[in-house]
């Protein structure tokens, strides 16, 4: 139950976390994997095998912009947030936190 | 020395070819403007890169090698995921590697000729003829053809007048239809009074329905009164020996069920006819002609569905037969002795 739940969580806002975590620089694919997973403790892991095609749908909409840049001896394609795709994450990060304040509410009132 | 030590560089050698691997997995990808080469280096950046990590945390080359293309364990699907999300439209059908992908054409050529079986009128007969597992009737039961294909039979029969085909309902019903087979049987027989031996057929039935058989032995002995068989068939009819009060001797063995059969003139005195009868015919080779015309007419006379039919051919209880004769040979009918 619990992890149905935290899937059907992943899969509604996997292009927020992408899109917040592109907020402050450009980062490659494996770096955003493992930022998810690190940043949340572990709580939530991007399947790797839905990261790229995820990617790949934001840039084509216009969301990010993918670009070859060398690190490390190698080149690697670095994703930043495109003036859209700033746009969008203003929004969804509203919806996100007014969602998330609601269920709050609700959830911790017996603690509080 | 032959062959110089091993470098760095030889080291190298062996880590594996990460965009061959990925170009292999992925096979085609028809992407426009270059990025299907872009779409492989990235991807074999990401195994790369988890091959790398796992080395470093201590792992040996062959678990890291593992770990990293466990990551990816649906290449199909990610080929088509990828295609989509920079395509904005789905795979081509002829692209697609699936099971049922259009390249498949082992798998396209085994459904093209199932379809074409459907499109033989004899296959198509055989499905609506034999019953399907799981449907009406039950897997285990002894029914060979189905409901609809006897209804099909019997209305065909009905206005075309048509007695054999009446017969061979009644031959081929279920035990649970037994009235429908006796109203087939009837209709048959009134029809074509040759076919009378049909009635073995429906005494048998009748065991098992609330339908007394009595009148169909009469009958069949009148048509028949030189077989043996008709006598069985009574001595049958007379004493269901699996029901009350006979079942409890047939708990206890064949010692406890022959004497009291012998002791029971309903049982014993056809036993006797049938034994004295100067011959003794099960109807078999009637049946068989009768199945194989009827199913010629259908186009189905084939061998397999022949031995099929066969099965509802009526027989005597054996059992019953071997008591009598054991009675017999031992000389141990006896009753009224015994009774004293």
């Amino acid at each position: 139950m619990a992890i149905a739940s935290d899937r059907e969580l992943k899969k509604g806002n996997a292009e927020l976390l992408i899109l917040a975590l592109l907020e402050d620089k450009a980062r490659h694919g494996y770096e955003i994997g493992k930022l998810i997973a690190e940043r949340s403790e572990g709580v939530l892991r991007f399947h790797v095998a839905s990261l790229y095609p995820l990617l790949y749908r934001l840039e084509r909409r216009g969301w990010v912009k993918g670009d070859w840049e060398p690190a490390g001896g190698r080149r690697r394609r670095y994703y930043r947030l495109t003036h859209t795709g700033r746009k969008i994450l203003g929004e969804q990060r509203s919806r996100w936190r007014a969602f998330s304040g609601a269920v709050n509410r609700i959830v911790e009132v017996g603690h509080a | 020395m032959l062959f110089p030590e091993p470098s760095i560089a030889s080291w190298r050698w062996a880590t594996p070819d990460w965009k061959k691997i990925v170009r292999q997995k992925l096979g085609t990808l028809p992407l426009r403007n270059g990025r299907r080469d872009e779409v492989i280096e990235e991807l074999a950046q990401q195994l790369e890169s988890a091959y790398e990590e796992a080395l470093a945390q201590g792992a040996s080359e062959e678990e890291a090698l593992g770990r990293s293309l466990a990551q990816f364990q649906n290449w199909e699907k990610l080929r088509s995921e990828v295609f989509h999300s920079v395509e904005g439209t789905r795979l081509p059908v002829w692209e697609q590697t699936g099971v049922f992908a259009p390249r498949r054409w082992l798998v396209w050529t085994a459904l093209g000729m199932s379809v074409l079986l459907f499109t033989l009128p004899a296959f198509r007969q055989a499905i609506e003829i034999v019953p399907l597992p799981g449907t009406d009737p039950p897997l285990l039961s002894l029914q060979i053809f189905s409901d609809q294909a006897l209804r099909r039979f019997e209305q065909s029969g009905d206005q075309k007048k048509y007695a054999r085909a009446l017969a061979f309902v009644a031959l081929h019903s279920e035990q649970k239809d037994s009235l429908r087979a006796m109203h087939a049987a009837e209709k048959a027989i009134a029809l074509d009074p040759q076919l009378t031996w049909i009635s073995a057929k429906v005494i048998q039935s009748s065991y098992f329905a609330p339908v007394d058989a009595h009148p169909w032995i009469e009958r069949l002995q009148a048509w028949d009164p030189q077989n043996g068989f008709v006598y069985l068939l009574e001595a049958d009819a007379n004493v269901h020996y699996w029901e009350e009060p006979w079942a409890k001797y047939s708990s206890s063995t064949k010692s406890g069920l022959r004497p009291v059969l012998a002791a029971e003139p309903r049982w014993r005195i056809p036993m006797e006819k049938a034994f004295a009868a100067p011959r003794l015919d099960f109807y078999d080779a009637r049946q068989f002609a009768l199945d194989r015309q009827v199913l010629l007419e259908q186009g189905l006379d084939r061998p397999a569905m022949l031995m099929d039919a066969s099965c509802s051919q009526p027989l005597p209880r054996f059992m019953t037969i071997s008591f009598y004769e054991h009675n017999w040979t031992t000389s141990a009918i006896r009753p009224k002795k015994r009774a004293a």
